[in-house]
């Protein structure tokens, strides 16, 4: 019984730790391509760029 | 007879020859168990149980804003063992079986070869019986994820050869970003974050006595352990990801453009000191640029940048007055047997003070050095020590190194010293101090220490907080600091920066450099210029310090410190400036015009007068009946409801309708519909108003 518990424990362990792989590996390639001068580089082709223009903020 | 006694002799001998033996094993047996009992159970007791080393995790730096800048994660290297029996046996049954599939599954996951290319490397390691054939090293997690459920090698080691070695790697999931300061976590040689705070990040290893069971777990022993393992801290760093992306990106591009060897870009939160970025780049053998070394803390000559700290020397000793005039002598001055030059041929010879460290005048602030320093040269070192450039910033990164400053008695301090340090050469400061002297009158005179790391966590749960600090209340009076402002603003004004901020919409004060730098042994031969630019936006109330610092290639057509620094710096401020800073400048005031928002959308009528009045939308609603096909239109303050005409012989309108409704409508009619796309109709193959028969067939294209 003890056994089979700890082995449980076991393989929950290993499963909530390669979860939190997976959750690493992809959060940090959705940081990269997320990341401003990557989106600069892809959307370039379409033609978009940084407005060169400052911001305006609308008065309430 | 004598034959039967000689026999029955042998008999007895040899029977009590085996007694004998009977009863040593039998002895030896007792002994064992009784005796040397208790030492060889605890002896296999001990075999059975190990102490397993628990590996602490290394805690994750992460940026300001709370994204991961370095964590732990682990990677593989795959190899295959073509010697294991379940994969030969039965004459390679199951390699042959499986080789296609795996082959196909490799290539289209790797994709760096064709299942034929991966068939024919597997083939030949399973001819040579290759024992540990390396299949593909540093895999991601992901990889190795797919990579066990192929066919093959989702048979598990024994029956597929694969071998998994797995080790743990930091993962940057910016990658370049700020990498150089965020660190290697490797195991010599650590730099950046990594190593500064490592004893905070690397936890303590536990250790545990594990009894093992079937399948190689291990049980511990009894609940305790014998060293408890610490996950390592979590560190929070000062670095903003959106300001270094676009300090970064903007630097990139200069030094892309220029094919420049090295630069640096600082930026600084004025009131606290914050590093918000630190991006460094350098050329590497094939063109390209990385974070291959942290330059913004390497001292160099700075070049013009500098001559703020001799101005500030100068008025604070009331040598001088912005107002009182000097001669420039043509840009040409000889002192000490030496030629002091500036870059530029001056309009006028007769300036102001103030205008002389506007346009960057070398022989200005070499003739009031020497004038005023000269033989008071201790004088000069006392302002640059109060103004802290004779010691490192004290930044938390280690590997900073001590500024040069040449003092008399030095080998290295002669005549020309004095002057020439005056505008920045003749010793070497890191663009860091630069930016930290920058801050300093960008925060009324309060300099603050460059930090990194704001805090330390635990799981997110803070344990300690790292406060700003102060190193200088005071670095100068008022008067001399309102004096250096209005400077540092005149620079970008009427100055060298002119050019350059020439439509800013707001203020910024700042100061170019251009510094021809030593090239190791060659010397100044090379002409390797140093650009940089050092200021901080918006002037009237400064809210960041940036400098930017590139070392262009030798003979670089473009190097003065406004063309190559100077844009960089500008990009970084106006973006900053139009991101993060709200003044009354960029406020325009909101129109009153009309909503110009404009539909128009057909359905049943209790539908649409169900939806209008869930989304509160005001309707003047022109219908008689509740069970009518009907349009909501609107092109004014108020929707409109109106009846939807349908005449059973000619085809409706169905643009705006629902698939739902659409379809309920043609097969009223007796329409055969097709449909495209999904959505609300856009076109219809039967125009609205034509005459229709049962059974005909209709196209409808939905958006």
């Amino acid at each position: 019984m003890a056994d089979r518990t700890i082995r449980r424990i076991n393989a929950i362990n290993n499963e909530l730790k390669e979860l939190q792989f997976k959750y690493k590996t992809l959060k940090s390639e959705l940081m990269y391509k997320t990341e401003e001068s990557q989106i600069v580089q892809l959307v370039a082709p379409m033609g978009l760029k940084i407005s060169k223009d400052m911001p305006e903020r609308i008065k309430q | 007879m004598e034959v039967k006694r000689d026999i029955l002799w042998r008999v007895y001998l040899s029977y009590i020859l085996m007694v004998i033996a009977c009863i040593a094993i039998f002895g030896k047996a007792v002994y064992i168990q009784q005796v040397e009992g208790a030492k060889w159970r605890s002896m296999s007791d001990s075999l059975h149980q190990r102490i397993d080393e628990i590996e602490a995790e290394r805690g994750t730096i992460y940026s300001e804003d709370g994204q991961m800048l370095s964590t732990s994660i682990p990677q593989f290297d795959i190899f295959i063992d073509f010697r294991v029996a379940g994969l030969r046996e039965k004459n390679g049954l199951r390699f042959r079986e499986n080789i296609d599939s795996l082959s196909f599954h490799l290539a289209q996951l790797f994709k760096d070869m064709s299942p034929v290319e991966y068939k024919r490397v597997l083939q030949q390691a399973y001819k040579a019986q290759d024992g540990y054939f390396p299949l593909k090293k540093k895999i991601s997690f992901t990889q190795y994820d797919s990579l066990r459920n192929f066919p093959l090698f989702k048979l598990g080691r024994y029956k597929s050869g694969m071998i998994a070695n797995e080790r743990t790697i930091r993962l940057n999931p910016y990658q370049m970003l700020a990498f150089r300061t965020i660190g290697l976590a490797r195991d010599s040689n650590k730099v950046g974050l990594e190593k500064t705070y490592d004893a905070v990040l690397k936890g303590r290893n536990g250790k545990q006595t594990v009894r093992s069971i079937a399948g190689g777990i291990g049980v511990p022993v009894d609940d305790t352990y014998l060293i408890e393992p610490e996950t390592g801290k979590d560190i929070v760093s000062t670095i903003d990801v959106f300001i270094q992306d676009i300090a970064e990106a903007a630097l990139m591009k200069m030094m892309v453009q220029n094919e420049a060897e090295n630069g640096c870009a600082i930026v600084l939160e004025t009131k606290t000191g914050k590093v918000k970025a630190i991006a460094n780049l350098g050329r590497m053998a094939n063109g390209t640029y990385w974070e291959n070394l942290n330059y913004a803390i390497t001292p160099s000559e700075p070049g013009s940048t500098f001559k703020l700290a001799t101005l500030m020397a100068l008025l604070e000793d009331k040598k001088v007055n912005l107002n009182q005039t000097l001669n420039l002598e043509n840009g040409v001055w000889r002192v000490a047997g030496q030629t002091v030059y500036d870059s530029e041929r001056h309009a006028e010879n007769i300036v102001t003070v103030k205008q002389a460290f506007e346009l960057s005048s070398n022989v200005a602030m070499a003739k009031m050095a020497v004038s005023h320093y000269s033989n008071n040269p201790q004088q000069y070192l006392k302002h640059l020590r109060k103004m802290r450039m004779d010691t490192i910033t004290g930044i938390d990164l280690v590997g900073e190194r001590k500024p040069v400053i040449h003092r008399p008695g030095s080998k290295l301090y002669g005549p020309t010293t004095i002057p020439w340090m005056s505008f920045g050469y003749n010793l070497a400061i890191s663009p860091l101090h630069t930016a930290m002297l920058y801050n300093a009158i960008a925060n009324n005179g309060t300099m603050m220490r460059p930090y990194l790391v704001s805090s330390i966590k635990e799981e997110g749960v803070l344990l300690k907080e790292i406060p700003p600090v102060i190193l200088d209340t005071q670095i100068c009076s008022p008067a001399t600091l309102a004096m250096l402002k209005a400077s540092l603003e005149g620079v970008c004004i009427a100055g060298t920066a002119k050019s350059l901020f020439a439509g800013t919409p707001y203020k910024v004060a700042g100061k170019t450099g251009t510094a021809l730098v030593a090239d190791g042994n060659r010397g100044y031969a090379n002409k390797i210029y140093q650009s940089s630019f050092a200021g901080y936006f918006p002037a009237d109330n400064p809210q960041y310090t940036c400098v930017v610092v590139i070392k262009n290639k030798p003979f670089a057509a473009n190097f003065y410190g406004a063309s190559v620094a100077g844009p960089v710096f500008k990009e970084i401020a106006d973006r900053l400036y139009g991101t993060y800073i709200k003044t009354n400048k960029t406020l325009i005031a909101g129109t009153n015009k009309k909503d110009s928002t404009y539909f128009k959308y057909n359905g049943y009528k209790a539908d649409l007068a169900y939806l209008s009045e869930k989304l509160q939308l005001k309707i003047s609603d022109s219908t008689g009946r509740a069970d009518e096909w009907t349009s909501l239109n609107k092109n004014t303050a108020a929707a409109v409801m109106q009846k939807m005409p349908i005449n059973k012989n000619a085809m409706p309108p169905l643009k705006g309708l629902g698939l739902k409704d659409a379809l309920y409508l043609c097969e009223e009619m007796g329409l055969m519909v097709q449909v495209k796309g999904r959505g609300r109709v856009l076109d219809q193959s039967i125009l609205p108003g034509q005459p229709i028969a049962k059974g005909q067939l209709i196209q409808i294209n939905l958006n």
